[in-house]
């Protein structure tokens, strides 16, 4: 698996259109969720010159994975969606908080068709270790994301300490809620 | 559920007194929790892929999640996995699998943290003392059977 990381403009030539293409294929296509498109690509007001990527791709360059990461000191997510998931708390407005979104790690291009999960790729928990180990270099002590709740089965399954910030909110009869990542060794 | 049902010795939670701190945890001690009231918020089967009935063991295809929350502000929220097991004579029984999850932080008389393993596994003894299982196969039973 290579992992290629950065702002848009610091991908690899041509690989952030694959990204925002494999976005489209696994949340809108796959997943059913009512995101912004534009024609097969998935954006939001997230996706900036400051966005950093993460992107897993396999032995042909073929997309396998992707994350998004945003300081929370600049608008993201959660804080601009779903303030309401910190259970009252104030949304977290720090250097060490980043926001992790868009995470899947969806192998189209295996022969035997994976489920239809966000997560269903074996690549999936080297990609979270790679993305919080980035997030670490770039100053983050904490990760906070908004997610289904089977996420919470995922990070348990590779030892990391996580927790949900709140209650769940129930979106098109499915619970998704605010969970923190803890980055400590 | 009410869980005020089972015997405890005689704390008395003041739900306001609740507070969510910095790390997203409510801390109460394991004696406080068994007293707060936690209600069903939602149910539903797991609609991508059965590794956690991997990491049971068991074998059936029917697996699921549930919800629970406080009714206080802030509210404790609390959920985990279940499957169905299938027994002669008796039908499907739904069975607990792995840690329940949460917001929940238990700690000492000192306030001390009993850190999150041992968390959930105290957490883990008051859902087995109460009847989920038939809430949650009431609620399954009906939002999928239309």
């Amino acid at each position: 698996m290579q992992v290629d990381k950065g702002t848009q403009k610091q991908l690899p030539e041509g690989l952030y259109s694959k990204v925002i293409g494999y976005r489209h294929k696994v949340f809108v296509e796959h997943l059913g969720w009512e995101l912004k498109t534009f024609g097969n690509t998935e954006q939001d007001q997230f996706d900036h010159e400051d966005t950093i990527y993460m992107v897993s791709r396999d032995e042909f360059g073929n997309v396998s994975g992707c994350a998004r990461l945003l300081p929370t000191t600049q608008p993201y997510l959660l804080g601009d969606v779903f303030p309401q998931l910190f259970n009252g708390l104030p949304v977290p407005d720090s250097d060490d908080v980043w926001e992790l979104s868009r995470f899947a790690a969806v192998d189209f291009h295996t022969k035997s068709t994976p489920e239809a999960g966000q997560f269903s790729s074996p690549i999936t928990l080297m990609l979270l270790r790679e993305v919080m180990a980035y997030a670490a270099e770039l100053g983050a002590k904490r990760l906070v994301t908004v997610s289904p709740v089977g996420v919470e089965r995922l990070l348990r399954k590779a030892g990391v300490h996580a927790h949900r910030a709140g209650p769940p909110m129930i979106v098109d009869g499915h619970p998704i809620f605010a969970c923190w990542i803890e980055l400590e060794a | 559920m009410n869980l005020k049902s089972i015997n405890g010795p005689a704390v008395i939670t003041d739900p306001s007194s609740l507070k969510v701190a910095s790390d997203g945890y409510i801390r109460l001690t394991f004696e406080e929790f068994r007293r707060i009231d936690l209600v069903h918020l939602i149910s539903g089967l797991d609609e991508d892929g059965h590794e956690q009935v991997l990491d049971a063991a068991i074998q059936t295809n029917i697996t699921g999640y549930t919800e629970w929350v406080s009714n206080t502000m802030p509210a404790i929220s609390i959920g985990w996995d279940w499957t169905i097991k299938i027994t002669q004579g008796f039908g499907g029984v739904y069975i607990r699998v792995a840690e329940p999850r949460g917001n929940v932080m238990l700690v000492d008389s000192h306030g001390q943290d009993f850190g999150p393993g041992k968390s959930a596994t105290l957490i883990e003894t008051v859902i087995d003392e109460i009847a989920w299982q038939n809430v949650v196969k009431s609620y399954i039973n009906h939002r999928y059977s239309g």
